[in-house]
């Protein structure tokens, strides 16, 4: 690392989140502990591939069919 | 075993003592990198707490030889980019901010707690970088990640990172030297 980066964290703010704040993400990171993604992002991923699929299909169709 | 492979293996098996001990590890370096990315200590806070939900969301899934810091600041920069451009959206609807906010005479929250007028000098100086300048800066200089570490974690190529960096000590040094 270069001079002018060199120890540039040290030089910085010291930053924190309030304790009371870290406090509440951490229980609530401890009650995600397990649990899974919302399986909105497949569901989408899946309606969207099933629709370009489909348009592909009826494209090809049209073109040789 | 390293204390980072015992995390990893605590959160696979979902041992909320090693959750809390990446959450104590880590909570301060991604929450800089939050606030300094952001500017704003309440977006901060809500992205930390995403970061760190996705990572107990996660955890049972995590490689053995997962890379925590590096897969903490993957999600923490693509959180920024997507509150960015929610933000983005949400002021060009309301036709209030420009696309580009540049830091105002406001104070951003690390300028605030500054204690002398070297440290109000470097933070304004971060602040006022373009955001894909100022994430290289953050990523390498504070965090001190290598630039293929930092490739990583931006999904884009090395010599990338290193041109941003190159740009950004300029820039920084200019901002810094300016009165």
């Amino acid at each position: 690392m270069s001079d002018d980066l060199e120890n540039i964290s040290e030089k910085l703010v010291a930053l924190d989140v309030d304790p009371a704040r870290a406090a509440d993400i951490a229980s609530v990171g401890r009650r995600g502990l397990g649990t899974h993604p919302p399986r909105r992002r497949t569901i989408e991923a899946v309606v969207v591939g099933a629709i370009l699929l489909s348009f592909l299909v009826w494209a090809l169709w049209k073109v040789f069919g | 075993m390293s204390d980072e492979r015992e995390w990893v293996t605590g959160l696979r098996a979902g041992d909320p003592t090693a959750f809390d001990a990446v959450f104590t590890a880590y909570r301060k370096r991604v929450y800089g990198y939050l606030v300094r990315m952001t500017r704003r200590a309440d977006a901060a806070e809500d992205l930390l707490q995403e970061t760190f939900l996705r990572l107990s969301q996660h955890a049972t899934t995590l490689r053995d030889d997962t890379n925590l810091s590096a897969w903490l600041f993957t999600v923490a920069h693509r959180l920024v980019i997507s509150w960015a451009r929610a933000r983005q959206v949400r002021a060009q609807l309301a036709g209030e901010l420009p696309a580009d906010e540049p830091a105002g005479p406001s104070l951003t929250p690390a300028e605030a707690l500054s204690q002398s007028q070297a440290q109000l000098a470097l933070e304004r100086a971060i602040a006022n970088l373009p955001e894909p300048f100022r994430e290289v800066i953050l990523l390498v200089g504070v965090e001190g990640m290598s630039p293929s570490e930092v490739a990583d974690i931006l999904g884009i190529r090395a010599d990338l990172v290193r041109q941003r960096l190159a740009r950004a000590r300029a820039q920084l040094a200019d901002h810094r030297s300016s009165p």
